[in-house]
């Protein structure tokens, strides 16, 4: 028998029985959705697979922890219905309960189920863009100068340009539409009675609990967040993107769920043509809003072309071709973005049909769907490759998005992007990724202006000619090689200049971008080869340096540090991106966007005078020119740069101003009343884009 | 026979229209009025109206005290052009009032038994009562002072947009004002575009009628022309049904129960207000419920106004407004008064109301007379006159929606304005419509055009003569008059009198002798 020790040794032991040592942290956390929406649930063929669980990165300890909303890192959930006069009470998803079950069961009555189903939703698609991107997450904020006024005058900052939290509203509207408000940075949710004739028996549609709606409009944040003046429509394609792209997302989303997959591949027989759940958007809003499918359809248009090319008779063939639309014919966004749609989905379609040939042929000695019906394990292996291509596409056009202009952008210039992105990281294409893409592309219509043709290697964003290369500053470096050593690229670098605020890693990482923003300005401004202005297509340089160059007196002057007065220039963003390939190739980029601004008029004399410098009172719009450029970080020579030009001559008919003019005001014969017909007003961005174009 | 002396008057200090064209021949007078009215909302409006009313009664007596108006146009439903006829419902409306009408004018859009008007009126009705559900609603959340910045433009223009206001007694609204001017009339004519008509009156004067357009497409501009009008006024009225109908607002009544939450009772605990009081003092207190409260707080943070939801949900109603606002314009009743004996060689006096696009661009769309009964018509040939022909000898124009950005066509309007003796008037105040409102009336760059055009020969309901019409800097310089042609001053006649607004004295109406 022996006494027990010394009277710390007793306490010692008792903590260690009452506290043992810590668990391991949960990798991921759990939690209940849709994976459709309410309807599918209601439909027996479906109601199997719609029970899904989407499983988020638990919060690192360096993140804002999760808290009741929810509301953590990167989103805040409010949950306030301004027409019911209430405010919602915030889910707890750490609540025991709740942690031991993957949160609320999916329910439409319960508004704190929306809440998380919002949350987990918009945080999968936040993570994917990450993870594809490599880099985090930012929202952007677009701040007219009249709540900026407002702000100041009560004795606060200046409104941020950055939001650390994106807000999601999941009853802010009672209408059938959804959307993503810049100047809130906030998503705003509607919830509608369906339609007469909707027999669905529905008293409400909620369009937070439709997986694609959540998806799509989060995806609007993202882009924003990334490109800030990809909200600006400045021609046809602007919007167009921003409403194909999203619909990619929530596209391919779908094939996140393997047991969704592997369930409707089952039932089509391992195709994945033809309107079914996984290639639809939003069935219960579309049917809600009286559409017979889904609200769209990624391969309508690819559809209509395969049934006009499969009628034999020439003559009838011929007529029905000339009868398909075109993407000449479209300007609605939506319709137009499924041009975008079309294009990546029937790639992703193509490759997934490549890549399973075999698997078919082993198993039914045929390479294309035969009709009958598959073994599971079969059906398991298509599913799987069908996940693996869609993720592979989705991140070759997520990745693309550095290696777009910062401003102005066409569908076409986004192919050449996916492709040179695509290049860049994945060298070798031994199933031909980027060939497919290139024809889809084709097929829709989609053409690209100055390539030579529609192969990968045309479709390339060229190297910077070095004859137009200015010299670097520090003999044998690169170009960019002294603009590195100001930047804070490490967490490290930015930590020895910082005392701890308690600021989470993203936050700390938005003092960083907005710094290294700072500091690429600066370094601009010390530039004084006048090369640079070729380099970057805008007016970097004080008049005097660059004696050859025509002086825009319509680009505001003004001096730094009591220098010569120069051509004002933004830098949009300054970001460093490390991407892994697929064979484990490392790529460590710098993304710098410069912009510019020019005062822009409808006619085309006042613009010579306001060129001159003659004043001219409000211009009608911003004109805007600039480049994207890819830096090498591991030396600072610059691997590609994108470019939209600033200095077009007016008088130049077909040069970017004079489309942007005619884009803008609408060359529709008699309606272009011209000088007084627009508001000058109408130069500020439009209110709420993304809600008009539901509401009409 | 003389040639008849023919007299334009623009009531001043309205932001609004109301025109007096009286007609003398050898004795005969006729007596031609164009809307009267003033915007909603103005200080003093009821009073002002009331004053141009007698003075119009005056104006209309002949030799005997008999006050006539051998003609009374309505050009549209906008408190702008008929709310004084609410205003002085005794002279206009009621029964055994001082003033006599002979015929009212309307558009075709007010005819009663005429299928097309009655499918525009349903549509109008239908978005007025989903704004109106909007505005409603809005009371309900924010108080009786609850508006909504989203419905501003459309409760100033159509008359109240309560109905409730109006029973006996009350303000008329709108419809019923219309209602009330076609019994007051002896008879009422409903114009059809390309109508060639000699006005009423012992002297009348040979009368185009331009618009409104039948065509939907011109009606509605923003209608791309390959799709079936159809599909948009279905549209249109699902639209307005769907947002009436997901407020809970049902067939105009509007219940604190049609806006409940669809969740049920016990989620629904926490009212608006209620938060507002919870987030302010989840700052306070370091309670444990303080991340509940913080959303609160993170909310209603002054620093945050500018990113809260609360109206949001109202945008739909403004888009809707906005539609009905300048569909209502569209359908503008637009006049041209050709003087002398032949058809199509004549001066021309122009009234365009407040037609916007599709309205003006209809003009051009018929030669003059089309397809009308000749005998009436009293034209000689048919389809001879040409709208081109008209705006080129137009010498007066009342400029569309008080010189708005919208409301004069360029190429196919002003630019064909041609002839050099041009004069245009414009009712504007822009101390309501620019300071106040930011409408932008006048547009600057209109009235820029239209100064060159007329060689400073501009009346502003607003202004003493030549003021107000230079532009320095993209903005209009006051109290720096231009010089006055003497030969243009000798045929202006100007009437002062004290504004029963303001109480002091100022212009009341400026009259313009044509011929």
């Amino acid at each position: 028998m022996s006494e027990m020790g010394t009277r710390a040794e007793v306490a010692a032991v008792d903590a260690a029985f009452l506290e043992p040592p810590a668990y391991p942290r949960p990798s991921m956390r759990m939690l209940r959705v849709y994976a459709f929406d309410p309807q599918a649930s209601k439909d027996l063929n479906t109601a199997v697979m719609n029970d899904a669980v989407i499983a988020i990165p638990w919060e690192e300890h360096w993140e804002e922890q999760l808290k009741a909303g929810p509301s953590g890192e990167y989103i805040e959930v409010i949950d306030h219905d301004p027409v019911s006069g209430v405010f919602y009470a915030p889910v707890d998803l750490n609540h025991p309960h709740l942690l031991a079950q993957n949160g609320l069961p999916p329910s439409e009555g319960r508004p704190q189920f929306h809440q998380q189903m919002v949350f987990a939703v918009a945080m999968k698609t936040i993570k994917l863009f990450e993870r594809a991107l490599g880099r985090s997450i930012i929202w952007a904020r677009e701040v007219s100068q009249e709540s900026d006024q407002a702000v100041r005058d009560r004795g606060h900052h200046r409104q941020p340009y950055y939001e650390k939290k994106l807000r999601i509203h999941p009853h802010a509207l009672r209408e059938a539409n959804a959307y993503y408000s810049p100047e809130k940075t906030a998503l705003l949710f509607g919830y509608f009675k369906p339609a007469e004739g909707d027999r669905s028996g529905d008293q409400w549609v909620f369009t937070c609990l439709s997986q694609d709606v959540v998806a799509h409009e989060t995806t609007h944040a993202i882009l924003h967040g990334i490109h800030r003046r990809s909200i600006e429509s400045t021609n046809i394609d602007i919007l167009a993107f921003h409403e194909g792209f999203a619909d990619i997302v929530a596209l391919f989303q779908h094939f996140t769920m393997t047991e969704v997959v592997a369930h409707q591949i089952s039932h089509s027989r391992g195709s994945l043509r033809g309107d079914s759940l996984l290639t639809g958007l939003a069935r219960q809003f579309g049917q809600a809003i009286g559409r017979k499918g889904s609200l769209r359809h990624a391969l309508a248009i690819i559809d209509a072309q395969r049934e006009a090319d499969a009628i034999e008779d020439p003559a009838a063939h011929e007529a029905a071709r000339r009868n398909l639309p075109t993407i000449g014919d479209i300007t609605e966004p939506h319709e137009r973005g499924g041009y975008l749609v079309a294009a990546i989905f029937d790639a992703f379609v193509t490759i997934y049909e490549r890549r399973t040939a075999d698997l078919l042929r082993i198993a039914t000695g045929s390479s294309t769907p035969t009709g009958a019906e598959l073994s599971p394990d079969l059906v398991r292996r298509l599913a799987n490759e069908a996940s693996k291509a869609s993720d592979h596409i989705l991140r070759m056009c997520v990745r693309a998005l550095d290696y777009i202009p910062p401003v102005d952008m066409h569908f076409g210039e986004y192919l050449r992007a996916i492709i040179t992105a695509d290049a860049d990281l994945v060298p070798q294409d031994p199933l031909r990724y980027r060939v497919a893409v290139a024809e889809s592309f084709r097929k829709c219509g989609i053409t690209v202006p100055g390539c030579m043709s529609m192969a990968p290697d045309s479709l390339m964003w060229e190297a910077p000619d070095l004859a137009e290369v200015p010299t670097p500053h520090v003999r044998g470096g690169d170009l960019f090689s002294s603009l590195l050593l100001k930047l804070y690229l490490t967490f490290a670098a930015y930590k020895r200049s910082k005392k701890d605020q308690g600021l989470s890693l993203r936050e700390q990482n938005l003092e960083i971008v907005e710094h290294n923003e700072w500091r690429v300005w600066e370094w601009l401004q010390q530039q004084t080869d006048p090369r640079w202005d070729q380099l970057l297509g805008i007016h970097l340089l004080p008049d005097a340096l660059v004696p050859g160059r025509p002086v825009l007196k319509s680009i505001a002057r003004r001096s730094y540090k009591g220098g010569e007065p120069r051509p004002v220039v933004q830098v949009y963003s300054t970001r460093a991106a490390r991407r892994w390939g697929p064979d484990g190739q490392e790529l460590n980029q710098l993304v710098i966007q410069i912009a510019q601004k020019r005062a822009a008029y409808f006619d085309a004399e006042q613009q010579a005078l306001a060129d001159l410098g003659e004043p001219c009172g409000e211009p009608d719009f911003w004109f805007r020119g600039g480049s994207t450029l890819l830096i090498d970080l591991r030396d600072g020579r610059l691997r590609n740069v994108i470019r939209k030009r600033i200095d077009y001559a007016a008088e130049d008919e077909t040069g970017r101003l004079a489309e942007e003019r005619r884009f803008r005001m609408g060359d529709d014969g008699p309606l272009a009343m011209a000088t007084y017909t627009e508001v000058k007003g109408q130069t500020a961005p439009v209110r709420e884009p993304f809600a008009m174009m539901h509401r009409g | 026979m003389a040639e008849p002396e023919v007299r334009v008057r623009m009531y001043k200090r309205l932001l609004g229209d109301c025109f007096l064209i009286t007609v003398r021949q050898d004795g005969k007078q006729s007596n031609l009025l164009i809307d009267c009215g003033v915007l909603q909302g103005v200080p003093g409006a009821k009073a002002m109206m009331q004053e141009v009313a007698r003075d119009i009664v005056e104006t209309c007596k002949d030799d005997g005290g008999r006050a006539v108006l051998h003609m009374l146009a309505v050009t549209h439903e906008h408190a702008d052009h008929i709310s004084g006829f609410a205003h002085a419902r005794d002279v206009f409306i009621d029964e055994g009032g001082p003033l006599e009408v002979e015929q009212v004018w309307m558009a075709w859009t007010e005819k009663p038994d005429d299928p097309q008007a009655a499918q525009l009126r349903q549509r109008f009705e239908k978005s007025k009562h989903a704004v109106t559900a909007a505005a409603e609603l809005a009371k309900l959340r924010m108080g009786e002072e609850g508006r909504l910045e989203e419905l501003d433009g459309l409760e100033d223009f159509v008359a109240p947009v309560n109905e409730a206001l109006a029973a006996t007694g009350g303000p008329l609204t709108g419809r019923k004002t219309m209602v009330g001017l076609q019994e007051k009339g002896k008879t009422v004519e409903y114009l059809e575009p390309g109508e060639v008509r000699t006005s009423p009156g012992p002297v009348g004067l040979r009368t185009y009628v331009l618009a409104p357009p039948r065509k939907p497409e011109r009606l509605f501009t923003d209608l791309p022309s390959k799709d079936g009008h159809e599909t948009y006024l279905n549209g249109l009225n699902e639209r307005a049904d769907a947002f009436a109908m997901n407020l809970g607002a049902v067939s105009g009544a509007f219940s604190e129960a049609g806006v409940s939450s669809p969740f049920s009772r016990r989620h629904s605990a926490l009212t608006t207000s209620g938060a507002q009081q919870l987030a302010g003092q989840g700052r306070r207190s370091g309670a444990s419920r303080d991340a509940a409260r913080s959303l609160l707080a993170s909310y209603y943070h002054p620093a945050n106004e500018a990113r809260r939801i609360d109206n949001d949900w109202a945008g739909a109603a403004g888009a809707l407004a906005l539609k009905l606002d300048s569909d209502t314009n569209n359908g503008s009743l637009v006049l041209a008064f050709e003087l002398g004996d032949t058809p199509g060689e004549g001066p021309v006096l122009l009234f365009a109301a407040d037609a916007q696009v599709g309205n003006w661009l209809s003009w051009h769309d018929q030669s003059y007379p089309e397809n009308v009964d000749k005998d009436k018509a009293g034209v000689g040939e048919i389809g001879k006159v040409t709208a081109e022909s008209l705006l080129n000898r137009t010498i007066l124009y009342k400029v569309g929606h008080h010189a708005s950005h919208n409301a004069t066509l360029r190429e196919q309007g002003l630019e064909m304005m041609t002839d050099p003796k041009l004069v245009a008037m414009i009712p504007v105040v822009s101390a309501v419509s620019d300071t106040k409102k930011g409408w932008h009336m006048p547009y600057v760059p209109l009235l820029e055009r239209l100064v060159a055009k007329t060689e400073g020969r501009v009346l502003r309901g607003d202004c003493r003569l030549g003021d107000g019409l230079k532009v320095k800097d993209g903005k209009i310089v006051y109290e720096d008059p231009l010089p006055v042609d003497p030969k243009y001053e000798a045929r202006l006649e100007i009437r002062k009198a004290v504004n029963p607004a303001t109480q002091k004295e100022d212009e009341f109406w400026v009259e313009y002798r044509v011929a």
